[in-house]
């Protein structure tokens, strides 16, 4: 077994209940709101989401402005659509992660020079000893720069499951497959990255 | 290659995948789009119209 993100919710490959809780009934209620054009209820969506949205998003193109773009882009592409979203079981921030990513992965491909990528991870305003940060720095660009090499699917699921911190579960419901199918594609996604950075 | 020379094989490979699993680690909590973007963005979200249905063009 791989290890599983710090924070991700190892028992939810098992269904999670259906017993309604207060935020997610909150949650529910914003969407159908928001699905029938209530801006106010879109903007609460986005102030709950938004942050979780900018994160997945800076993760591939490791840039702040840029990552802002594709962040106001996916929620400007997500209010055009919210009317014909359709609830499947699925929290709404699984669409919107949806929208994000895919946003984003055109985006990158429509970008001829991606030198630019390079510079990742240095604008992160971490504080402690530079060579320390530098270090880390390296290595986490050297890990982004494999994991940028993935087949698309594999690199959602790796992202969503370790840089998110995602379950089984919830992974399966943003990608629209099943468990077993995610773990699959987790186990070779891995075995891919690590032959990536074996060079 | 007999059935322990398998399980140590099977093993080898799952522990050098929970290594370059390791190495993957979440954004630090820092990364966070600016407050001056979100404050305008949710102003151009409040400001969006919402567009007319067909059902409602034809009305």
């Amino acid at each position: 077994m791989t290890r599983a993100p710090s924070g991700a919710k190892e028992t939810s490959d098992t269904p999670e209940s259906t017993e309604p809780r207060p935020d997610r009934e909150e949650e529910r209620r914003l969407v159908e709101r928001a699905v029938a054009k209530d801006q106010a209820a879109f903007a609460e969506l986005y102030d709950r989401h938004v942050v979780r949205v900018y994160r997945h998003i800076y993760y591939l193109v490791g840039d702040a402005r840029e990552a802002e773009d594709l962040t106001a882009q996916t929620f400007l592409k997500a209010w055009e659509a919210i009317g014909r979203y359709k609830e499947r079981g699925a929290p709404i921030v699984a669409w919107l992660l949806r929208i994000a990513h895919n946003l984003t992965v055109s985006y990158l491909r429509s970008k001829r020079d991606h030198s630019e990528l390079e510079d990742v991870y240095v604008d992160h305003k971490r504080a402690g000893n530079p060579e320390e940060v530098l270090e880390q720095s390296t290595d986490e660009k050297s890990v982004r720069e494999a994991v940028m090499q993935l087949r698309d699917e594999q690199r959602q699921v790796i992202m969503l499951r370790f840089v998110e911190e995602m379950g089984y579960q919830e992974v399966a419901q943003v990608i629209g497959k099943s468990v077993p199918a995610v773990r699959v594609i987790q186990h070779r996604a891995l075995g891919n990255l690590r032959k990536i950075m074996q060079g | 290659m007999d059935r322990d020379e398998v399980t140590a094989k099977r093993t080898e490979n799952e522990t050098a995948l929970t290594e370059v699993a390791s190495l993957i680690r979440p954004l630090p909590d820092n990364v966070t789009p600016s407050e001056e973007f979100m404050r305008r963005m949710r102003i151009r979200l409040l400001k969006l119209e919402a567009k007319p249905s067909v059902g409602r063009q034809a009305a």
